[in-house]
């Protein structure tokens, strides 16, 4: 069968008789006869065969297509090989970064404070010298440059049916209503601790399956308590003014807390309404009402 | 005195003498032996030697360097090697290109909204519709990205 059927471009090349089990045949085939001589002069045959020999069956195909281009590309750029084409395509994407980041500023001109976040990450163009790309490359081998260009600003953007100032004041709604929850899980957790003493001294009647419950329910609150504590300290810690890069909040920050005060005192004044009813009514689960509209 | 001198990492690795004209010498420098072995491992000794000799004195430390660097992505990453990041960064220039246009769009937007001149308004249906004009850019977006995810990291070449 072997000697009917023609060898592989690898064998041809080689001159040897082409076996079934050779390594080459599936991507070397016979009527590629440049693809094998490309790797055949960067890499050599052995080389390449230990390579394929490495791999398992499924990832050799695009091993021997990987190896074919870096060859191809070693041939045509003797020198620099593949390092000049990463170099090229790093250099424009710093361009490409730059001129984003521009366009965000523009944007944010028209904007105000309320604008689109810049980049999160520092853009691997930031390690590449107009000189010699071989100084970045070393560095940038150790690190995959990743580029995230999203920023909390999108959300605004892709809001279907309606206007950006409308968009705005949703945002700013949301994040009064969040204030207001981060209060009001704070006197949840206070009510709850509260329940949970009076709760231990009268209770050693009850089931213990509904007092295992509350408990649960009682230490959710106290976790609720400690996050929404931290929340509420992390949000009063933002100095106002557009300095952060995590919070495109900046100077609106002044009135903002005024609402949020006046809010606050609103949403008090409902949760101690309902503790009361609840209180009298026995209590269940009380981490149902409590959701933060984020 | 030649008994002194030490050998270069290539002959060290080769287990030859260094000659004083040694090819390798110059770039694989006996404090580092790693750089010759990954050079070693993936184009072979006769290779590099071949490629160095082929290139004016003056380039041959770049081509060292350069043979290097791809020798150590390759064992990293056996299957794509350098190509892996290549491709990666058609896919995020691809992306960057992709925002930048969505963002100039929406500064021409602003402007065109801004100065609230007949002449100055797109002629577009619709334009005045600002669900119309982010719907249009979204689903611009979404079949860019779907047509960028489909493909594996060799699907540039």
């Amino acid at each position: 069968m072997s000697s009917l059927s023609s060898p592989c471009a690898a064998c041809k090349c080689q001159r040897r008789k082409c076996t079934p089990e050779c390594v080459f045949a599936p991507y070397f085939p016979a009527d590629q006869p440049q693809k094998f001589a490309y790797v055949h002069e960067v890499f050599g045959a052995s080389n390449v065969a230990k390579l394929l020999n490495e791999l398992h069956v499924s990832q050799r195909e695009d091993a021997a297509n990987s190896l074919t281009y870096e060859a191809e590309v070693r041939l045509r750029d003797p020198i620099y090989g593949c390092v000049g084409l990463i170099s090229i395509l790093q250099h424009k994407l710093n361009l490409l970064q730059k001129e984003l980041s521009n366009a965000k500023k523009e944007l944010a001109a028209y904007m105000g404070p309320h604008s689109m976040m810049p980049a999160t990450v520092q853009p691997p163009g930031a390690m590449f010298p107009a000189g010699n790309p071989l100084s970045s490359m070393m560095a940038l081998h150790n690190t995959v440059p990743v580029i995230t260009t999203r920023g909390k600003g999108d959300a605004l953007w892709h809001g279907g049916g309606s206007t950006l100032v409308d968009q705005q004041l949703l945002l700013e709604e949301h994040q009064l209503a969040a204030i207001a929850a981060a209060r009001e899980q704070q006197d949840m957790g206070r009510v709850c601790e509260q329940q949970q003493i009076r709760r231990h001294h009268d209770q050693q009647q009850l089931q213990s399956q509904h007092e295992t419950k509350y408990r649960t329910n009682g230490s959710d609150c106290v976790g609720e308590f400690v996050s929404a504590i931290q929340y509420h300290t992390a949000n009063n810690a933002i100095p106002p003014g557009p300095a952060s890069p995590s919070l495109a909040l900046g100077s609106f920050m002044n009135p903002y807390h005024e609402q949020a005060h006046r809010l606050s005192l609103k949403s008090e004044q409902a949760c101690i309404e309902k503790h009361q009813e609840q209180r009298s009514g026995g209590m269940e689960g009380q981490n149902d009402d409590v959701g933060l509209s984020w | 005195m030649s008994t002194i001198s030490s050998r270069c990492a290539a002959c060290k690795y080769l287990r030859r003498r260094c000659p004083p004209d040694c090819i390798f010498s110059p770039y694989f420098p006996s404090n580092d032996p790693q750089r010759f072995a990954c050079v070693h491992r993936i184009y072979g000794a006769s290779n590099v030697g071949k490629m160095i000799q082929q290139t004016p004195t003056q380039m041959r430390a770049q081509v060292a360097d350069s043979l290097y660097f791809e020798s150590r992505c390759r064992i990293q990453d056996p299957v794509y090697g350098c190509v892996g990041i290549i491709s990666l960064l058609h896919l995020q220039i691809h992306n960057a290109e992709s925002e930048l246009a969505k963002v100039k769009a929406q500064i021409a937007f602003l402007n065109s909204d801004a100065n609230r001149e007949p002449s100055f308004r797109p002629q577009l249906e619709g334009a005045s519709n600002v669900n119309n004009l982010w719907s249009a850019q979204s689903s611009v977006e979404q079949h860019q990205i779907g047509s960028s995810t489909t493909h594996g990291p060799l699907a540039f070449m």
